[in-house]
């Protein structure tokens, strides 16, 4: 009697255990966004490292942007006032001038090119890259041809590691999946997926405000063969709360707390 | 050469003594400030803290002199191991000086130092969080006394990297505030 008791016991634990093993990690912005736990800024370096060399991890979303010289810089915000020790906007800087700028932290971390991160570590890892589709300072949307020839002569040398494009603008989008980019739309609520399909946006996946998408939300995605990521979680409760929809991946801004849920 | 060597011994013999006097007097001024007193109580004390990590309620044990106090502690972070079922242990040793002492009320200087880990899954190899803090703290009470902390320092975060195999570490600043009881027995 009892040692059937330790197997049903241990049959519940191991349950729990693979429920949510289908659903990936993804650190925000590489190992979370203006988070206290963070020892690192975000979309530095550092970040993305770390989040990445964590066990249980599957990849990291980063902001990505275009300079005025046509390279790829990591960086969240428009402007570059309130985090760092530069002004203005990335797309009006060259990458000579953004070379010597860093984050208004501790540790200082400098503003990293998508070209040198260690890409050939990351083998197996996946890369969800936010493309930066406007010039906050001009006012304008950035010349799309010059980013995806930029990105792609860098992922061209890295089939190792998968890159996902995510962007909520529907041009962009289709810019991206007419060269073989694998594309996930930024959508506010599902209400929107009609009128994307019936415009003929037919986008591999779907990133979804974790407040704003339901179980079913995400169940009727899945069926039509569409893959669901949920963002903006960082405490344990949205994060459960997340998993239990079910959808493929969660970006989240607490690596710790997601695996801690997930496991 | 002579004149040299001649330096070299009058610096040995007559300023090192000077020197050594000067840490002497120092040492012996903390060591009577420390055991002059003839009140030496012990306390046990709990507390809730915020740090950069998560908030932690902790119990310990004090030992108090007339002016000094010294600590140890074991705390549990609310966040990972209440609401995540997953123990987030943290230890601490610290030490206070009571710089002003007036009736009941104590203020002054506190360093301390902490170690705690996390695992996050079962697989994984621990975090470990190394941090020193210094900052300062009040008491108010005699034979139980509620007091708070207001602490910042050094963190430093030793992690296993999956890619490079090894321990990888990192540091930044920190930071620890807490509310505590303690009961003098």
């Amino acid at each position: 009697m009892r040692f059937k008791l330790i197997v049903l016991i241990a049959l519940l634990f191991s349950c729990r255990k693979d429920k949510y093993s289908s659903v990936s990690i993804f650190g925000h912005a590489g190992n979370g966004m203006t988070i206290q736990n963070s020892i690192y800024h975000d979309n530095s370096l550092e970040s993305i490292q770390f989040a990445l060399e964590t066990e249980g991890v599957f990849g990291v979303e980063i902001d990505v942007q275009l300079s005025k010289d046509g390279d790829l810089w990591l960086f969240h915000d428009g402007h570059l006032d309130a985090e760092t020790n530069s002004t203005g906007c990335i797309s009006e800087k060259l990458s000579e001038e953004l070379l010597d700028v860093h984050y208004k932290t501790i540790n200082k971390e400098r503003l990293v090119q998508l070209r040198d991160l260690p890409l050939n570590s990351f083998s197996g890892k996946t890369l969800l890259i936010d493309v930066k589709y406007f010039n906050d300072c001009a006012g304008e949307d950035i010349d799309v041809p010059v980013f995806i020839n930029e990105l792609e002569s860098i992922t061209a040398n890295f089939p190792q590691v998968n890159f996902v494009i995510l962007s909520k603008s529907k041009y962009w989008v289709s810019a991206f999946q007419n060269v073989g980019f694998e594309v996930y739309y930024e959508m506010e609520s599902l209400s929107e997926y009609e009128s994307l399909i019936s415009s003929g946006i037919h986008c591999e996946g779907f990133i979804l405000k974790n407040s704003s998408c339901s179980v079913d939300d995400v169940a009727f995605l899945r069926q039509n063969d569409k893959k669901v990521i949920i963002f903006d979680m960082r405490a344990p409760k949205p994060i459960r709360q997340a998993l239990k929809k079910m959808p493929d991946g969660i970006i989240t801004d607490d690596i710790g707390a997601a695996l801690i849920e997930k496991n | 050469m002579q004149k040299m060597s001649e330096n070299l011994i009058s610096s040995k013999i007559l300023v090192s003594p000077l020197r050594y006097s000067k840490a002497m007097r120092v040492a012996m001024t903390f060591i009577l400030i420390h055991f002059g007193s003839f009140s030496q109580t012990h306390s046990i004390s709990t507390s809730v803290a915020i740090t950069r990590f998560d908030i932690f309620h902790s119990v310990g044990y004090l030992y108090d002199t007339n002016r000094c106090s010294y600590s140890a502690g074991f705390a549990y972070g609310i966040n990972r191991t209440v609401f995540q079922q997953k123990l987030f242990p943290r230890f601490t040793v610290g030490f206070h000086y009571s710089a002003l002492k007036k009736n009941r009320f104590e203020l002054g200087p506190v360093i301390s130092y902490s170690f705690s880990f996390l695992k996050y899954t079962s697989s994984s190899k621990s975090t470990i969080w190394n941090e020193l803090n210094t900052g300062f703290s009040w008491s108010f009470g005699k034979r139980w006394k509620v007091g708070q902390s207001f602490l910042v320092g050094y963190v430093g975060q030793s992690h296993y990297s999956t890619i490079q195999q090894k321990r990888t570490i990192g540091s930044t600043w920190g930071y620890y505030t807490d509310l505590k009881l303690s009961y003098a027995f």
